[in-house]
């Protein structure tokens, strides 16, 4: 897991994201509430990358339909669904 | 944003900030209009069927009285149209058979018990539908609803159930009635899957006279797709037995693609449709022809499949996997999707039609795409592809490598297309064979199509290529609505369009302006679906296939279309030259007309063989239509005419007068010709009248590959020697053998005629060819006048080709699937059938004759 005392679980995403899937982006454009998968940024395939991120990096599991729009397609989104996650644990 | 937070809870969308109530009132005047323009459109255009006007129309009223209700009243008031469009097209009693089908479905859904029993009863109730489907038990329906309640089940009740399972959605009595009876779906038998939870997260999610617009725009998008369709269907789509070079191959190729804007027209049709009420669901389909890559062309065509393919079995594959590694887990997560999708295509066709049809051109189809779409994922999860949040600058030289691809992805799906609709894989390479003829011309119409293809894939494909992904939830992809102006071009668009299919207008058209317009504005079929049809008249039709839209949806509603007359009690089948034969003495129901058969073997009347002294006799040697097919015998027009001529003799000479029927189902020109030197002419006949139909042409061929493919001897040298000349042989496919012999068919005509003339003749009988219309048919373009060819080589002819001139074919149809004249159209040839038979006696004789061979 990343230093989360260092680093907001936000932050981690968005690096993840900007890194990965939105090279040479302006990170500032890139906000908590940027629609990830409404808008294409994130296909299936790059949908299941940032899964198996998500995982690994904050040591969750993510359910199958939980892969979907509702869940993933603002950075806010995902950090909803992260804290809900470790909550559960 | 988890489910708690979601917008379930139905609440009005206000206004756009710009506009006031009045101007909403306004815009909802217009959006109005545009409705019934759309519908006046549908129905003058004669758009999918019937029963599309009549729900277009019903949708028209209940959606002014729906965007008055208040928002709490709507569902309801949808769920009822929903009804009452199932109960208008269906009637009440199997109407109410569909609906309490469905209760007993959606209730075993939420039955108190463990997931897995319910998956279980759902199994065991639809096995039980599935034995009623295949008639093993007696189905107290109609077979017409079987396709529609497979069409609204089949896939959504697993989405349901999915939903159910995971609790992603608000479930209730009215969502369950409206999500599986949607208001369109009575009218498609092919449907998109609609997503459960899609269908309640974008319900009334924006400003409603928004989502009314864009599904108008749609609507008429549809309708655009529909009529483009029927312009391919029509005029642009070639035979394969007509493929001569390369430029036919590739035009062969890119229609049978382009044919599937069936489909993606009637998609836009219904999710339009679905926005008038609230749904603010996405486009089924996105600029799929312009796809730059397999998986490009998996996210844009049919993207409600994909979704569904990707949430109920993609995605749980990949998670049950995803310790093997992402590549793995997604390699055989696509493999697994690719077999579902296969095996659903089989089980889609299943309940439509009563089949489960597992055919090598499927696997090979699925196969082919399954591994292009898991390596370019593959290529796409290892090297990604550009994104950008901001809208996308490209470089030329980015621009001609989406070009290519464009270009290459196209090609390899219209190959894929081909193999995937073609009968056979032997069918499909002798076609392909004759891509070798290249001349300078094909060249430059491929490249130049090709061209085209790629720089609109440059300039347009790209450009919204990636929202495509988000599917059904794309609502914030979409660019904004300009509501006048979107409200001006559907309403001018539509206008104009409906204005096309007037008959006012064609009136002021050029003659074949006229006749191009009228195709165009007419649910028809072409000349290769009607030969499709016509043949299957007489064999187990197996040619009808998923791809074939027409003819599947004629089919579907009418199981027993195809039945050949040799499954019935009153012929059985020869293996001889004549194919099948009526058997003397027997009787038989049969396209709903009781059908007996004298012990001459004739559908007749009992006659003797001597003709009685005093007697005019003829002989009438013809196929299913002078036979009398599906109308009762009294109503033949060979038997009204002999009624006739006895109740007023044109030629005092004769005390009685009678007309002989030999006709037999499935007899063409040749099987005429020898019927006639076998049977006919022990009958002492005056006249012997060979009826043929405008289709004739066509069947010659096909009843000699028949032949020649079964080994069965050819009793005419010269026809054989026709075939020799010809390169035909029985080694070849049917597309291979009708492409050699096409040429030669005047030829075997021609022959037929003369012999028969000849042999008329030599028994002193009046040889006349009888020309009937088959109704709704035209002839194939460039075939031999029947006329010509008959006067040409000796035989009087009776011209009644525009014996129906003036009145609506379909009013006289025996049913809406079969082409066969009614009573009515059976009383209009011997009309006029009379006046050339009366002309006829008068002018040929003087006095009774004994007939035959006596003088």
């Amino acid at each position: 897991m990343s230093d989360a005392s260092n680093t907001s679980t936000a932050d981690v995403v968005k690096d993840y994201i900007l890194r990965e899937f939105l090279p040479g982006e302006d990170r500032d454009a890139l906000t908590d509430a940027t629609a990830l998968i409404t808008t294409g940024i994130l296909d299936s395939v790059a949908t299941l990358k940032l899964v198996s991120f998500l995982e690994e990096e904050f040591t969750i599991t993510l359910e199958a339909h939980e892969a979907d729009v509702e869940f993933l397609n603002t950075i806010a989104d995902i950090v909803q669904l992260i804290e809900r996650k470790q909550r559960a644990k | 944003m988890t489910t708690e937070t979601l917008a379930y809870a139905l609440r009005e969308q206000p206004a756009d900030t710009e506009t006031g109530a009045l101007t909403e009132r306004v815009r909802f005047g217009a959006v109005a209009f545009q409705f019934a323009v759309l519908v006046a459109c549908i129905r003058g255009l004669d758009i999918g069927n019937v029963a599309l006007g009549h729900v277009s129309t019903l949708a028209l009223a209940g959606f002014v009285v729906h965007h008055l209700l208040p928002l709490r009243f709507r569902l309801p008031l949808f769920v009822m149209l929903s009804l009452a469009g199932i109960a208008t097209v269906f009637g009440l009693r199997d109407g109410a058979m569909l609906v309490g089908v469905g209760l007993v479905l959606i209730g075993i859904c939420h039955l108190p018990c463990a997931y897995a029993i319910r998956v279980g009863l759902l199994l065991a109730a639809g096995g039980l539908l599935a034995v009623l489907r295949v008639d093993w038990l007696a189905a107290p329906v109609s077979v017409a609803v079987w396709p529609i309640l497979g069409s609204m089940f089949m896939f959504r009740l697993i989405n349901y159930m999915y939903d159910l399972k995971h609790r992603t959605a608000p479930f209730s009595l009215g969502r369950a009635l409206a999500y599986f009876f949607m208001l369109p779906n009575v009218c498609f038998v092919l449907f998109p899957v609609v997503d459960y939870k899609t269908m309640w997260t974008t319900y009334h999610n924006d400003n409603r006279i928004g989502i009314y617009q864009v599904g108008l725009r749609w609507m008429l998008r549809g309708i655009i797709q529909l009529v483009l369709y029927r312009v391919l269907y029509h005029y642009l789509l070639i035979e394969p037995a007509s493929i001569r070079d390369a430029g036919d191959v590739f035009r062969f190729m890119v229609t049978t693609y382009l044919l599937y804007l069936r489909v993606s027209g009637d998609f836009h049709l219904i999710i339009g449709l679905m926005h008038l009420f609230g749904f603010n669901l996405s486009e089924s389909h996105h600029m799929y022809l312009l796809s730059s890559s397999f998986n490009d062309f998996w996210r844009r065509i049919n993207i409600y499949w994909k979704d569904f393919l990707l949430k109920v079995f993609y995605r749980p594959t990949y998670f049950r996997l995803k310790h093997l590694g992402t590549g793995r887990a997604m390699v055989f997560a696509t493999v697994f999707s690719f077999v579902v999708t296969w095996l659903l295509h089989s089980y889609q066709w299943f309940w439509l039609r009563g089949q489960f049809p597992i055919t090598g051109q499927d696997a090979v189809f699925w196969t082919i795409l399954c591994i292009l779409v898991a390596v370019n994922s593959l290529y796409e999860a290892r090297y990604g592809r550009r994104r950008s949040l901001a809208k996308q600058t490209r470089s030329f030289r980015a621009g001609v490598g989406i070009a290519l691809r464009t270009i290459g992805t196209f090609v390899v799906i219209c190959t894929l297309w081909s193999v995937w609709t073609y009968d056979s894989f032997s069918g499909w390479f002798a076609v392909m064979a004759q891509a070798r003829h290249v001349s300078l011309a094909d060249a430059g119409l491929i490249l130049g199509s090709l061209v085209v293809i790629g720089v609109s894939g440059a300039v347009l494909g790209h450009s919204t290529s990636e929202r495509t992904e988000a599917g059904a939830a794309s609502i914030s992809g979409r660019p904004p609505l300009r509501f006048w102006r979107s409200a001006i071009t559907v309403t001018c668009v539509g206008a104009a369009m409906y204005a096309l299919s007037r008959h006012e207008v064609h009136k002021r058209l050029p003659t074949h302006t006229a006749g191009v317009v009228q195709r165009l504005t007419r649910n028809t079929l072409n000349v290769l679906d009607e030969i499709k049809l016509t043949r299957g008249y007489y064999e187990d039709l197996t040619g009808v296939t998923h791809a074939n839209f027409e003819l599947w949806s004629l089919l579907a509603k009418q199981q027993d279309v195809h039945q050949p007359i040799y499954h019935t009690a009153l012929a059985r089948r020869t293996g001889d030259f004549f194919g099948s034969e009526l058997i003397a003495s027997s009787r038989d129901v049969y396209k709903g007309a009781t059908v007996t058969i004298n012990h001459w073997g004739m559908r007749d009347r009992d006659y003797t063989r001597a003709k009685p002294p005093g007697t005019y006799r003829i002989m009438l040697v013809g196929a299913s239509t002078a036979m009398g097919w599906g109308v009762g015998l009294e109503e033949t027009f060979e038997n009204l005419v002999e009624d006739r001529l006895n109740a007023d003799p044109p030629d005092p000479g004769f005390t009685s007068y009678e007309i002989l029927n030999l006709s037999v189902p499935s007899y063409f020109a040749l099987q005429k010709l020898r019927l006639a030197e076998e049977r006919a002419f022990q009958f002492e006949p005056d006249a012997l009248y060979i009826v043929m139909t405008t289709h004739d042409v066509g069947m010659v061929n096909y009843h000699l590959y028949t032949v020649v493919k079964n080994d069965i001897e050819i009793p005419y040298e010269p026809v054989r020697d026709i075939l020799r000349r010809a390169g035909a042989s029985k080694h070849m496919t049917d597309q291979e053998f009708w492409r050699r012999v096409e040429p030669h068919v005047p030829e075997l005509i021609g022959f037929a005629y003369r012999r028969l003339a000849d042999v008329c003749r030599s028994h002193e009988v009046d040889p006349v060819m009888l020309l009937i219309p088959f109704l709704k048919s035209k002839p194939k373009p460039g075939a031999p006048a029947l006329d010509v060819l008959a006067r040409e080589n000796g035989l009087d002819v009776f011209d009644l080709s525009d014996v129906f001139q003036g009145v609506p074919e379909d009013s006289l149809l025996i049913d809406p699937w079969d082409r066969h004249p009614n009573p009515q159209g059976h009383r209009m040839i011997a009309e006029r059938l009379e006046e050339h038979v009366r002309s006829h006696i008068r002018s040929d004789r003087s006095g009774p004759r004994s007939g035959g061979k006596t003088p």
